[in-house]
């Protein structure tokens, strides 16, 4: 019955992102449910942080008509409060962050990189790794790091969770996602 | 288009690390560009400016109009939207250059944006209010049986309120007072004092002194100091476990720790020493996280940096879009969270940011204060019993040219709070 509910929603999702349409709720949500399938997301308490501003699920809905599905810059993630503070928020709230990856200077791209260099260092849990929207091995990855100049960077966006069905196994180590100037 | 040559000429006083001439020729040059109608040479002269002095609102507001007028709609979109983060008071609808814009699908956003952050939101109230704006407080520290030390600019002075508003003077200083905290180790105070010309007696030969002064705060008595000669102006300080004392330097950027292990007044100390002077412009609060491996600084222009107390190593923090972590005075550390009180953004705010775990990047900001009619110049606060206290009104308006405090326009000192968790 699960497989079969998160095929529909892969459906729906991919469909989506055909159409190009403006980001909606619906999509977000399905987004993170298909990031974390065993995760209870239906009754769980939710905070949706758009651009650093949060709201509750009753406000965000006309926050996000202003990204587009198809904008390759748009970042979706989340974590749990219990990871960030133990008495500010609610226990085990669920923080969604969603925000347009923003572009950065020379230096912070060099310490970025390292930090993604870094990440493929590992023995066994590495994230899924794309690079101008291809995604590669973790042997094709480290290759393409090993080489990579800082300078020829556009973008680069590490997420914490990413859709398995849609990066495979390795999402469940996160995302890393570059593009280069060319 | 409205230029800004005001702002401009203000700005070649405080850029120091760079030739005043070479800046007023290059942004000379981009007006003339401007009037000749040669926008792509414009673009390149603000793009330039915006490299030696980024976060500026004048140059980002031409570098905004520059982009619009070369057509390069999302860029231009993008630096009024930081345009209006450093001061929402611009006015750049009425604004022929952006006629090109206009029709962009971010446009409206920014008009949006705009009017949600000149929204007045205070979400804190009124702790105390204290008649002793005369003596001009910028920070002040609540002790544990309610009273208040207020440290003066204008008197040189430490004073001391009880909770019914009796006020004594507890220690003389040597230069106006900036930072203070107590050391929780042993419930002594540090104040940071520095010359400063709004200090009454200023004497110009004593620019860049400051002494940082160790006091029992019960007594009044100066315990030990530290002294800086030269090219420094110490506006904050943080205090770690071992008593170490942290130090940023707004004069000429830099960082100083230091091992306040001696009684003597002047005595030697053991100082580490950053040098801030590439990517710094003017460190301002500082702010120890609970386990002291992170130190926070904000760069009144840059935003919020993070150095390892251990590697030293500096990394900027990242904020989302609508954040900028410009013209911060203040910053606090609680719970994985920065409080910050911005004084260089129009209208005022007073943020609490809530950061990740790994403590580098921020997750979401929430108002604590924008724009309140109490927010004069907020400045410093403390962290105290699960509440954050700030000074709302520090009265540096009430200057006149010639550093002379109008007491006409001097108003009793507003210390307002927010329950933190």
């Amino acid at each position: 019955m699960r497989t079969r509910i998160l095929l529909f929603l892969v459906v729906i999702f991919q469909s989506n992102c055909l159409l190009g349409q403006s980001l909606t709720l619906e999509y977000v949500d399905q987004y993170i449910q298909m990031s974390q399938p065993e995760m209870e997301f239906g009754g769980r308490e939710k905070l949706y942080v758009v651009d650093g501003v949060p709201y509750d699920s009753v406000g965000i809905g006309s926050k996000l008509v202003k990204y587009n599905l198809d904008d390759k810059f748009l970042s979706i993630d989340y974590l749990f409060s219990d990871s960030i503070s133990t008495t500010i928020f609610k226990p085990n709230l669920l923080i969604v962050l969603i925000h347009k990856t923003s572009p950065l200077k020379l230096k912070d791209k060099k310490k970025e990189l390292q930090k993604v260099r870094e990440a493929f260092l590992s023995v066994s849990e590495f994230p899924a790794f794309l690079i101008n929207d291809k995604q590669l091995s973790i042997e094709e990855a480290r290759q393409s790091l090993s080489v990579l100049k800082p300078r020829s960077i556009d973008h680069i966006r590490i997420n914490k969770h990413a859709p398995l069905s849609i990066y495979g196994a390795d999402a469940k180590n996160g995302l890393i996602t570059i593009w280069t100037k060319n | 288009m409205i230029k800004f040559y005001l702002t401009i000429s203000l700005l070649f006083i405080s850029t120091l690390a760079f030739s005043q001439k070479t800046f007023r020729e290059y942004f000379n040059e981009g007006m003339a560009a401007y009037e000749a109608k040669d926008y792509k040479l414009y673009l390149e002269v603000m793009q330039t400016l915006d490299e030696i002095r980024p976060n500026n609102p004048a140059v980002v507001y031409n570098l905004a109009g520059a982009y619009a007028l070369n057509g390069r709609k999302i860029r231009s979109v993008q630096r009024l939207n930081q345009l209006l983060l450093m001061d929402a008071t611009y006015d750049f609808q009425q604004d022929g250059d952006f006629k090109k814009i206009r029709r962009n699908k971010g446009y409206d956003e920014l008009i949006a944006l705009q009017a949600k952050l000149n929204r007045i939101e205070e979400h804190d109230e009124v702790f105390r209010t204290i008649d002793a704006g005369e003596i001009h407080p910028e920070s002040f520290v609540i002790m544990d049986n309610g009273d208040i030390l207020l440290g003066s600019v204008r008197e040189k002075k430490i004073v001391r309120v009880d909770p019914e508003g009796s006020r004594i003077d507890l220690v003389k200083t040597e230069y106006a007072v900036l930072g203070m905290h107590i050391d929780p180790a042993n419930g002594l105070l540090w104040a940071a004092t520095s010359a400063m010309p709004e200090m009454i007696d200023y004497n110009p030969a004593d620019k860049g002194k400051s002494l940082i002064m160790q006091i029992d705060p019960s007594s009044g008595v100066v315990i030990q100091g530290l002294e800086y000669d030269e090219g420094t102006t110490i506006g904050d300080l943080a205090i770690d476990r071992e008593s170490r004392v942290w130090l940023s330097n707004s004069l000429e950027p830099s960082l100083a720790r230091s091992n306040a292990d001696t009684t003597d007044y002047t005595g030697p100390f053991m100082r580490k020493q950053l040098d801030l002077a590439n990517g710094f412009f003017n460190p301002q609060g500082l702010a120890l996280n609970d386990n002291e491996q992170y130190l926070y600084l904000a760069d009144y222009i840059t935003g919020i940096h993070r150095i390892d107390t251990e590697t030293d190593d500096v990394v900027k923090v990242f904020a989302p879009e609508e954040i900028l972590l410009k013209g911060i005075d203040g910053l606090y550390y609680y719970e994985n969270s920065l409080i910050a009180i911005h004084n260089g953004v129009k209208p005022y705010r007073v943020m609490q940011y809530f950061l990740d775990e790994t403590g580098q990047y921020i997750l979401f900001g929430r108002v604590i204060n924008q724009g309140g009619a109490s927010l004069g110049e907020p400045t410093l606060g403390q962290v105290k019993d699960g509440y954050f206290y700030y000074l709302a009104n520090s009265p540096w308006i009430a200057y006149n040219e010639d550093r002379e405090l109008d007491l006409s326009k001097v108003k009793p000192i507003e210390i307002r709070r927010i329950k933190l968790n």
